[in-house]
Parts: C-alpha cells; sequence; structure tokens
C-alpha cells in the first residue's frame, strides 16, 4: 500500500464515524430512546461529532501535494465524486456547529428538526459521494457493492461504539443493541473477506488481523452483554478502541486490493 | 470522435525506448515521470505438445502517451478542474490548479497522468503543443528509429490507417474513446488464449 493512503485510511474511517455518530444521534433522539440522552449528552455528541470531522479533513490534507490550493476543490460538482464529496463534508461541518450553536442559544424544535433532517441529509450524502469516488471503471475490485457497503457499516459500527460508550445503558443486559451490533460485525467481516479475496495484492497479513480483531469485537460485547464483563468504561472504551482498530485494517484491505485494469 | 491520435505500428517496435527518452528530454522529466512508456508485454511459457515439452515464450512492445480520449475520464474526476480540455483541443493540466491529489491517475485507464514528487503536481503529455504550433509532430514520433510512431488529427490518421485494433492490455476502446491507432504485433493474437502480463509489473 502507498504510505500516502494512510491518509486515506484514517480520513475515511473517521469521516464515516462522525457520520454515523450523528445519524444514530438523531434517530434515538427522535424515536423511543430519547430517554437514554439528556441534554448533557446532546452537546457531548455532537462536540465528538464535530471533532472527529475536524481531525478527518486535516488528516486528508496530507494526502495531497499541495494542501494550501485545497479551495479549488469545488469547482467540479458537475462530474467529480471528489467536489461533491468536500462539498458534502462542509456541509455536514456547518450543520454540525449550527446545532452546536441552538443546543446552547435555542429551544426551538422546528430548528432543530430542519438541522437534524438536513444534517442526516448531508451525512449520507457524504458517505454516498465518497462510495462514487472509488467506484471507478479503471479499479474493478472497487467498482462493486462492497464498497458502499464498506463504507457505511464502517459508519454505522463506529457509530454505536461511540454513541454507547457515553450512553449508560450502553451493550448491558437486555439492550437491543448487542445483537445489532453482532449482524453489522459479522457484516462487516464477510464484506472485508470479499475484498480480500477480489483484491489482487491483499496483504495475508491484515486479513488474518482483521479476522482476530473483528472476532474479539464480536466477543467483548458478548461478554459485557452476559454480564461476564461489567458494563463499565473501561470495558466500553476498549470495545471502541478494538472497532476503531479492526475497522482501520479492513480499510488498510481495500487498499491494498487496489488494482488497475488497463495500465 | 478523439481530436487527435498517435498510430503505433507495434510490429516495428523494437523496445528501444528512444521514444521514452525523447520525451523526457524534452520535456525535462525527472526520474519516475515518464509521460510516454514503452511497456513489454509477455506470455507464453513450457506447453505439451504430443507428450513432449516445448518452449512456447512470446513478446510484443507498446509504446503508449495520453491518448487524449474524447471523453477523457481524468477530467471528469479531477475536482479542480485543473485537468482539462484546453483551447487547442488536448488535454492539460493547469499547475495552478491541481492540488496533487492523484485521482486521475487512478481514472486513466493508460496511466497517463504521472505524479511529479518534486513539483507535487499532476503532470502528462501534452502532445508537445508547442512543436504542433509550428507544424512539426510530437518528440517521440521524430525520435523513432523505427518509424513505428505517428501523429496527426484523427481524420489523418485513420485514413491512412485505418481504426487499427484493440490488444492487451488496454481496455475495451469503446469506453474512453482513445486517440489511438494501433496495428498490432502478430504475437498479441496470443494474449486471445493465453494469460500475457506486463513485464515491468511481473518483475517487481
Amino acid at each position: 500500500m502507498d504510505s500516502d493512503y494512510i491518509f486515506l485510511v484514517f480520513f475515511t474511517v473517521l469521516s464515516q464515524s462522525a457520520a454515523g455518530i450523528f445519524i444514530l444521534r438523531e434517530v434515538m433522539l427522535y424515536s423511543s430512546y430519547n430517554y437514554m440522552i439528556d441534554k448533557h449528552l446532546r452537546i457531548i455528541t455532537l462536540l465528538i461529532a464535530g471533532l472527529i470531522v475536524l481531525i478527518a479533513i486535516i488528516t486528508a490534507s496530507f494526502h495531497l501535494g499541495k494542501p494550501l490550493q485545497a479551495v479549488h476543490t469545488l469547482r467540479n460538482l458537475k462530474s467529480s465524486w471528489l467536489s461533491r464529496e468536500i462539498l458534502f463534508i462542509l456541509i455536514f461541518s456547518g450543520i454540525i456547529l449550527l446545532y452546536l450553536f441552538t443546543e446552547f442559544f435555542t429551544e426551538s424544535s422546528s430548528i432543530k428538526i430542519s438541522l437534524s433532517i438536513s444534517g442526516i441529509i448531508a451525512a449520507l450524502g457524504l458517505i454516498v459521494c465518497m462510495s462514487g469516488i472509488y467506484m471507478l471503471k479503471t479499479i474493478p475490485v472497487w467498482n462493486t457493492f462492497l464498497t458502499p457497503s464498506s463504507f457505511f457499516l464502517t459508519s454505522a459500527l463506529t457509530g454505536i461504539s461511540v454513541m454507547f460508550i457515553i450512553i449508560p445503558a450502553g451493550f448491558g443486559k437486555g439492550s437491543i443493541i448487542y445483537p445489532v451490533f453482532s449482524l453489522l460485525m459479522i457484516l462487516s467481516l464477510i464484506v472485508s473477506a470479499f475484498l480480500y479475496f477480489t483484491g489482487e495484492t491483499s496483504s495475508v497479513v491484515l486479513f488474518i488481523t482483521r479476522l482476530v480483531t473483528g472476532l474479539m469485537a464480536l466477543l467483548v460485547p458478548l461478554l459485557i452483554y452476559s454480564g461476564i464483563i461489567p458494563n463499565k468504561m473501561p470495558s466500553r472504551l476498549f470495545l471502541l478502541l478494538l472497532l476503531l482498530f479492526t475497522e482501520i485494517i479492513g480499510r488498510c484491505i481495500f487498499y491494498t486490493g487496489f488494482y488497475k485494469s488497463g495500465l | 470522435m478523439p481530436e487527435y491520435a498517435f498510430y503505433i505500428n507495434s510490429s516495428a517496435c523494437s523496445g528501444c525506448k528512444t521514444c521514452q527518452v525523447a520525451c523526457k528530454d524534452k520535456n525535462d522529466l525527472p526520474t519516475g515521470v515518464n509521460w510516454r512508456r514503452v511497456y513489454e508485454i509477455e506470455g507464453g511459457g513450457w506447453k505439451e505438445e504430443n507428450g513432449v515439452f516445448v518452449s512456447q515464450p512470446y513478446g510484443y512492445f507498446l509504446s503508449l502517451s495520453c491518448q487524449n480520449c474524447e471523453n477523457p475520464e481524468c477530467v471528469k474526476a479531477c475536482p479542480t478542474t485543473a485537468m482539462h480540455v484546453n483551447a487547442s483541443g488536448i488535454v492539460a493540466v493547469d499547475s495552478e490548479l491541481c492540488i496533487g491529489c492523484r485521482y486521475c491517475s487512478w481514472a486513466c485507464p493508460y496511466g497517463a497522468p504521472q505524479y511529479d514528487q518534486a513539483k507535487k503536481v499532476m503532470t502528462k503529455c501534452n502532445l508537445c503543443e508547442d512543436y504542433l504550433s509550428i507544424g512539426t509532430k510530437p518528440s517521440c514520433v521524430m525520435s523513432c528509429p523505427m518509424r513505428a510512431l505517428d501523429f496527426g488529427t484523427w481524420e489523418e490518421i485513420t485514413s491512412k490507417y485505418g481504426t487499427g485494433e484493440n490488444v492487451f492490455p488496454l481496455p475495451d476502446p469503446s469506453q474512453y474513446k482513445p486517440g489511438i491507432v494501433i496495428k498490432p504485433h502478430r504475437n498479441s493474437a496470443m494474449t486471445r488464449n493465453d494469460k500475457a502480463y506486463i513485464a515491468e509489473n511481473e518483475y517487481k
């Protein structure tokens, strides 16, 4: 894998995590789970999502030859998925910032609902545009449904992990979150396996690491869910770090599978 | 149809890389940046015929640069419009706009956009536009000792040589409509039934 791709690995995983956190936050806020998120948690989750997007944008600039000219990236919205991705990440960041202001300065539910809906659209648009970048005719291994699947799964898994590290109920006994998380984790491992076997130059070491850490990320919440490990911050933090690690390895498999048809 | 076209007589190409060197010299290209590249395609090996193993290796050369496609994928992919079709109909890079994201190199099926590590921007074959303006052909064409290369407008080249054939490892031309006419080497027919490869990639 080209060393510059490591910045893209972190950019994609981080920005998809932020999108996942935001979407899950909004879904919980406007569902029967809203009792889990008080005002304090509403602000914290927005701050976390905003901070992650900021780190993602800074990380992405490192893979550019001339990052100071990045202002030109919005010039080709007509045909470039990369331009569209930048537009959506800017809109998404702006909405998070506005939303944060409204949490402090207004209780108007109509403003919050409109920010919530537009934020969800921006977050989904960001992942769709990100997928569009990689779905190139010249790179057959990326030009499949595996690319958007992998990106949406990363979003959902990291979103769940971050939300349930800060929400006390977390992966505790009887929580519906564990079965959902397990299903998504299994799907994520299957997608990784497909990417590994279709990528011509994928590393076997990365794949084995992905499998082992992915299975551990399935086991840890099971132990929390069944009460063997206490549902406390250290174990939930460990799960989050494990999940981020396995997702980063999964994304490295995605990039190492890179080969071009033609020349 | 594309505006311009290169003609390659793969049968006549000896793989001497004079075109590659002439291009590097004329455009003062640094190490690792090759606007024109000579690919060595290989295949074959030991095959069993009537109980006897016989050696049947084959190879041929393809000298390629930017094909100045009618539908340039690099132009579509570029987020800054640095990669554009200029007033002369040539796909060119505006280095003032390029941010060096290298997305054009992913999108191009011919490996034409090349990243200049020192300048931190993408660069590519400009068909020696300055030569064209004084009625001279590109330096690669002028330098070829085998006269295996030619250049002109699409109409000139196709009326002279026909539309040519597609050969391994180039993608289906109907996808990108490249400005290239190839007279294939006789060995390229072998790639229809055999897995050939680009030698440079195989021995990396």
